[in-house]
C-alpha cells in the first residue's frame, strides 16, 4: 500500500484506540500502543508513532489513564501506561457510541438495507 | 468535570516544567531505543533499523514541543514570561519606571477618590424597599428660586385630597433647606440633658417608605393630634438609652412634654438622614400656608411612571395656583424621583470635580504615553534584533502592553493606598462635604472601579507607543520613520494636553474668583471676638413668655459679664438655613410671605449690624407697648422705595406694628444668597421658643465660653448651651462646600499644569537630541545662537499655541456648564482668561527654554564628529 492510500487518522479517535489497546493489551508502553495500533490497522494506517505521547499526556491528565516506569521484557527502561477504573468505564461507552455512529453512517451509505 | 482535571494539571504543570520535560524525552529515547531493537530483531542493519524508527517516530522535536504544549499552558506561560521580561526591563530604567508609576499612582489615586465620593453622594443606597418608586415633591417659588422648596401644610392637604397617581403621601417637619435636621429636642429626666435631633412625621411615614420598627409600632393616626409618643432611631436607643429592652411604653421628657416610647426603628434606618434621632408626630394644627416647611414624599402608584406622576401634579398645582392667587400664584410643583432630589444640589460640584479627575486621568495616561515614546525611541535596536530573531509584530505589541499593564498595576496599588489614605482625610478633616445621608465607604465597587481604571490606563498610554514602535519599517530605517510618526504623535499629544490643562485651569480660575468674591462678601455684621449658641427653655420653664423673660435676663446678666461687651439674641439661627419661619406680613393692603425674625434688644449690637434710619429694638418695647418691628434695606427697598419706611405700619398677621427702624441687610440665609426682605420684631412682644445668642466680648472662644456659661446657668441650671460657634466658624462652615471644591479644582489645575509642562519640555528635549545635526550644521555654517533659541522655542510653542486655542474654546463651553458654581463671576471672566494665558504661557517658555539652551550650548564639532 502506497502511503498516499493510507488513511489520516481522525480527530479524537486516537484516544479511543489507545484506550481500547490498552483494555486488550493490560499495561503497555507508549512505543508498544503505537505499535500495536499500526499492527491492529493491518498498516492502513499512518500513524507517526510521536503523535501518540500527546494523546497519552491529555488522557493521564483527564485521569483515564496511569503511567508509571517498569523494564521491559528485554532490560529495557520504560513508561507503561494502564486504564484507570475511570478509563475502563470511557472505553466501554465511547465503543457503544462509535457502534451507534457507524450503524447510522452505514445506513446512509447502504440506503437500500434500509426498511420502508 | 474531566476538563477541570486536565487544566488544573495543565496549570500545575506550569511549574513543574523542567522534571517532566526531562521524562518526556527519556521517554521518546527509549521508544527509539525498542523500536530499534525490534527493527534488528526483524533483520535490518543496525543503520537501517536506526534510520526507520526515527522515520516512523516522525519529528522528534516537534513532538516534545506538541507534549510541551500539552504539559502546560503556553497562553499562560507567554504571559508570564512577558512579564518576567517587562520586570526586567522596567528594572533597567528605574527613573522612567519610577515617574511613570508615581504619575500613575497619582492619577488613579485622585480618580478612585472621586469615584468613592461621587458613589456616595449621587447613588446612596437607601434603606427602604423599592426606593426607586419614592418621589420628593417640592414647591418651587418662581420669584425667589434661592429659597427653599419646602411645601406649606395647606397645599399637602390638597395634594392628599386630588392625588390619584400616588400609592401613598407622607410629609414631615424638621428639615431645613440645606437638608440638615434643624429641630432641637431637649430630652430632660434622663441623665444629664442632652438636644435630640427631631423629626415629626406623619403617621403613614414608616409604612409608606416600608420600614416598621424593630421594637415596638410604629406611628397610627391616633398619634398625630394627641403628641405624647415618639420613636428613637437605633443609634439614638443604644447611645441614650443603653439598649434598654424594655423601652417600649417608658416616658420619656422630651422638648418639655412627656412622650411615650412606642418604637425602636430598625438599625442602619435613617430617613431623611442619619442626623434624626427621634421620630415625634406632628401634633394637632390647622393646615396654613404660611410656613413653608414640610417635606413631601410619596410612593408612585404601580404601573404609574414620574412623568404621569409629575404631569398630575402640575395640574394640582395650576389649579391652586388659580384658587389661592395670593400665596400660590408664582408656586410651581416639582416632583423628582426622591434618590435623585437628595443629590440635586451637590450634583453640579460633584461632576464638575469629576469630570476634572477624568481630564487628570486622560493627561497622566497622555504622559506616561511620552514616556514610553521617549524610551521606545531608545529601545530602536533591542526591537529590531527580537524582530530579526523572528518576533511577530503582535508579539511585540503584546510585550509592550504587558509592560504598560506592569506599571499600571503598580501604579493601581499605590493609587488605591493613596485614595484610601485621601478618603480617610477627607472624613477627618472636612465631614461636612459629604451629606449626612450618604454611605461614604471604600466598598467593593470602589475596588471594581479603581481596577477598571487600572486596566483602562495600559490601553490609553500604551496602544500608540506599542504600535509605533512595533512598526514594520523600524528595522530597515534603523528607527528613524518611526522617529518621525512618533514625534508627529507626540506633538498631538501635547496639543491635547495643554488643550485640557487649560480647561481646568479656567475652571479652577473661576472657582477662585468665586470663592474670593464669596470672601469679600458685605455679611451685615462682623465676625470677630464672637460667640453664639443655641438656648432652647421649652420644658425647662412651664410658658413660652417665661422661657422669654428668662432670655431676656440672660442677656442682661452676659452683659454684666467681665470681657463681655455685647449680647443679643435672636429665634433663628444666623447662616443656619433659610427653614421655617416665613411669616404673612401685609404691607400697604398687599399679603406678602417674608421673613420674620424675633430678636432681642442687644441683637443688632451684639452683630453691629449698621443702624441706617430710626431705632433698634429696646427695653421699652413690652407686651404692654404698641408692637413694634424693624425691617431690613431689602425690605425698605422693595416696599418703601422712597426711604420712608419709619413710622409706617404694616400687619403682622392679624396685629398692627409699627415700623420703627431700618437695618442694613443681613447675610441671614447663607453668604451666597442675596439678602432678602425681612422684618425683625421684639422677643419681649412676641415670645420664642428657643434663641441663638450672639456674644461679641476680649478673650478667645473658651473664655467668652466660660463666661457665657455662668451667666446662662446663673438663670437658669438646667440649660445646655449648644450648637457653640464663633461666628468666623459659622461663616466658613457656611462655605466650606465652595472651599473644598476650590482647593480640590486648584490642585487638579496645578498638576494639570505641570504635567503639560512636563509633555512640552519632553517633546522639545527629544527632539532637539533628534536634530542635534541640523542644529550643529546650522551653528558650523554660522547661525546666531540667539536665532537657533527663537526657533528651538518657537518649535516647542507651536503645540502649545494651538492646544491652547481649543482649550479657551474648551474652557468657555465648560464655564458656562458650571455657571451655577460661580459667585459674582461671569463664565467668560476676562481676568481668570488673561491670567490663565499668562500662566501658560510662561510655564511652557520655561519648559522650552531648558532643551532650547541645552542645544545651544552644543559644540557644533563634537556632535558632527559623533555622526
Amino acid at each position: 500500500m502506497s502511503p498516499q492510500e493510507k488513511a489520516e487518522i481522525q480527530q479524537g479517535t486516537l484516544a479511543l484506540m489507545i484506550l481500547k489497546t490498552l483494555e486488550t493489551m493490560g499495561p503497555l508502553h507508549g512505543y508498544g500502543i503505537a505499535r500495536r495500533i499500526e499492527q491492529t490497522s493491518g498498516d492502513a494506517l499512518a500513524v507517526p508513532y510521536g503523535t501518540i505521547y500527546p494523546s497519552l499526556i491529555k488522557l493521564e491528565q483527564e485521569g483515564f489513564i496511569s503511567s508509571s516506569w517498569d523494564v521491559s521484557t528485554n532490560k529495557r527502561r520504560a513508561k507503561y501506561y494502564e486504564l484507570t477504573a475511570a478509563g475502563k468505564k470511557r472505553v466501554g461507552e465511547e465503543a457503544r457510541q462509535w457502534e451507534q455512529t457507524v450503524n447510522i453512517m452505514a445506513r446512509f451509505f447502504n440506503p437500500e438495507k434500509e426498511t420502508m | 468535570m474531566r476538563q477541570i482535571r486536565a487544566w488544573i494539571h495543565r496549570f500545575g504543570g506550569i511549574f513543574r516544567r523542567s522534571r517532566r520535560e526531562q521524562e518526556i524525552s527519556e521517554e521518546i529515547e527509549s521508544n527509539i531505543a525498542l523500536h530499534i531493537e525490534d527493527n534488528v530483531r526483524a533483520g535490518m542493519s543496525p543503520g537501517e533499523a536506526h534510520r526507520r524508527a526515527i522515520l516512523e517516530f516522525g519529528g522528534i522535536e516537534s513532538t516534545k514541543q506538541d507534549c510541551r504544549d500539552r504539559l502546560g499552558l503556553p497562553f499562560v506561560e507567554t504571559v508570564l514570561y512577558d512579564l518576567r521580561y517587562a520586570a526586567r526591563s522596567l528594572a533597567r530604567s528605574r527613573i522612567f519606571a519610577a515617574a511613570a508609576v508615581a504619575t500613575l499612582a497619582f492619577g488613579i489615586g485622585a480618580s478612585t477618590t472621586m469615584f468613592s465620593v461621587a458613589k456616595a453622594i449621587l447613588l446612596p443606597p437607601l434603606p427602604y424597599v423599592h426606593s426607586d418608586r419614592l418621589v420628593a415633591i417640592e414647591e418651587v417659588d418662581r420669584l425667589k428660586p434661592s429659597q427653599g422648596n419646602q411645601v406649606a401644610s395647606a397645599d399637602f392637604s390638597e395634594w392628599q385630597q386630588s392625588n390619584t397617581v400616588f400609592s401613598g403621601m407622607s410629609a414631615y417637619v424638621g428639615m431645613d433647606e440645606r437638608g440638615k435636621a434643624r429641630y432641637d429636642l431637649l430630652l430632660t429626666g434622663n441623665g444629664e440633658a442632652r438636644v435630640l435631633k427631631g423629626l415629626a412625621v406623619r403617621s403613614n411615614l414608616f409604612e409608606l417608605l416600608g420600614v416598621q420598627p424593630a421594637l415596638g409600632r410604629a406611628f397610627i393616626e391616633k398619634d398625630e393630634a394627641a403628641d405624647q409618643t415618639a420613636i428613637l432611631s437605633y443609634d439614638c436607643w443604644r447611645s441614650e438609652f443603653a439598649a434598654d429592652p424594655q423601652i417600649i411604653g417608658r416616658p420619656i421628657q422630651l422638648g418639655g412634654v412627656t412622650r411615650t416610647v412606642i418604637g425602636v426603628m430598625p438599625r442602619g434606618f435613617f430617613f431623611p438622614n442619619n442626623e434624626v434621632e427621634v421620630f415625634v408626630p406632628p401634633g394637632a394644627f390647622t393646615p396654613d400656608r404660611v410656613f413653608y416647611d414640610e417635606g413631601v414624599i410619596a410612593r408612585l402608584r404601580p404601573g404609574v411612571s414620574i412623568e404621569q406622576a409629575r404631569a398630575a401634579m402640575a395640574t394640582v398645582g395650576a389649579r391652586l395656583q388659580r384658587e389661592y392667587p395670593n400665596t400660590n400664584a408664582s408656586l410651581d410643583v416639582r416632583t423628582e424621583i426622591y434618590h435623585s432630589s437628595l443629590s440635586t444640589k451637590s450634583r453640579p460640584a460633584v461632576m464638575l470635580l469629576f469630570a476634572a479627575v477624568g481630564i487628570l486621568f486622560v493627561m497622566v495616561c497622555a504622559n506616561v504615553a511620552h514616556l514610553q515614546l521617549g524610551r521606545a525611541a531608545s529601545r530602536v535596536q533591542e526591537f529590531a534584533i527580537r524582530k530579526a530573531l523572528g518576533a511577530s509584530r503582535g508579539r511585540l505589541v503584546r510585550q509592550l502592553l504587558t509592560e504598560g499593564l506592569l506599571l499600571s498595576a503598580a501604579g493601581g496599588v499605590l493609587g488605591f493606598a493613596l485614595a484610601s489614605a485621601a478618603h480617610a482625610a477627607l472624613q477627618r478633616f472636612a465631614p461636612e462635604t459629604i451629606p449626612s445621608y450618604a454611605d461614604f465607604q471604600m466598598d467593593a465597587w470602589v475596588i471594581v472601579f479603581n481596577l477598571a481604571v487600572t486596566l483602562l490606563a495600559p490601553l490609553l498610554f500604551g496602544i500608540g507607543p506599542a504600535l509605533s514602535a512595533a512598526h514594520p519599517d523600524d528595522f530597515r530605517s534603523r528607527g528613524e520613520s518611526s522617529a518621525n510618526t512618533s514625534r508627529r504623535v507626540r506633538a498631538l499629544l501635547v496639543g491635547g494636553e495643554v488643550a485640557l490643562c487649560v480647561v481646568l485651569t479656567v475652571c479652577a480660575g473661576l472657582l477662585i474668583r468665586s470663592f474670593v468674591n464669596l470672601e469679600n462678601v458685605d455679611l451685615g455684621f462682623r465676625t470677630e471676638n464672637t460667640l453664639s449658641f443655641r438656648l432652647d427653655l421649652t420644658g425647662l420653664v412651664p410658658t413660652e413668655d417665661q422661657g422669654a423673660q428668662q432670655y431676656l435676663e440672660i442677656e442682661n446678666r452676659l452683659l454684666e459679664q467681665p470681657g463681655i461687651v455685647a449680647a443679643g439674641a435672636t429665634a433663628r439661627p444666623l447662616l443656619g438655613g433659610g427653614a421655617g419661619g416665613d411669616a404673612d406680613v401685609t404691607i400697604q393692603g398687599r399679603e406678602h410671605s417674608l421673613r420674620l425674625e424675633l430678636v432681642t434688644p442687644g441683637y443688632f449690637l451684639a452683630l453691629r449690624t449698621p443702624l441706617l434710619r430710626g431705632r433698634f429694638p429696646n427695653l421699652s418695647d413690652t407686651k404692654k407697648s404698641g408692637l413694634i418691628v424693624v425691617v431690613n434695606s431689602a425690605f425698605e427697598r422693595i416696599y418703601f422705595p422712597d426711604k420712608n419706611a419709619v413710622g409706617k405700619q404694616i400687619l403682622l398677621g392679624r396685629w398692627t406694628a409699627t415700623i420703627v427702624g431700618v437695618v442694613a441687610d443681613l447675610k441671614q440665609e447663607g453668604i451666597d444668597v442675596p439678602a432678602q426682605p425681612a422684618a425683625f420684631a421684639s422677643s419681649a412682644q412676641i415670645s420664642p421658643r428657643a434663641v441663638t445668642f450672639i456674644v461679641r466680648g476680649y478673650g478667645d472662644r473658651q473664655t467668652l465660653l466660660t463666661s457665657a456659661r455662668a451667666a446662662v446657668h446663673s438663670i437658669n441650671k438646667a440649660a445646655p448651651l449648644i450648637h457653640v460657634a464663633t461666628l468666623d466658624e459659622l461663616v466658613q462652615a457656611s462655605i466650606s462646600g465652595q472651599r473644598i471644591r476650590t482647593s480640590l479644582l486648584s490642585l487638579f489645575a496645578g498638576a494639570a499644569l505641570f504635567l503639560a509642562a512636563l509633555g512640552v519640555y519632553g517633546v522639545l528635549a527629544y527632539a532637539v537630541v533628534q536634530r542635534s545635526t541640523e542644529i550643529s550644521i546650522r551653528m558650523a555654517l554660522g547661525a546666531p545662537r540667539r536665532r537657533l533659541f527663537g526657533m528651538i522655542v518657537l518649535d516647542g510653542m507651536r503645540p502649545v499655541l494651538t492646544g491652547a486655542i481649543l482649550g479657551f474654546a474648551g474652557a468657555y463651553a465648560a464655564g458656562t456648564l458650571m455657571r451655577s458654581l460661580l459667585f459674582g463671576t461671569a463664565p467668560a471672566d476676562p481676568s481668570t482668561y488673561l491670567l490663565t494665558v499668562l500662566i501658560l504661557t510662561m510655564v511652557s517658555l520655561f519648559a522650552c527654554a531648558i532643551p532650547a539652551i541645552n542645544a545651544i550650548r552644543l559644540d557644533p564639532m563634537v556632535s558632527l564628529r559623533r555622526q
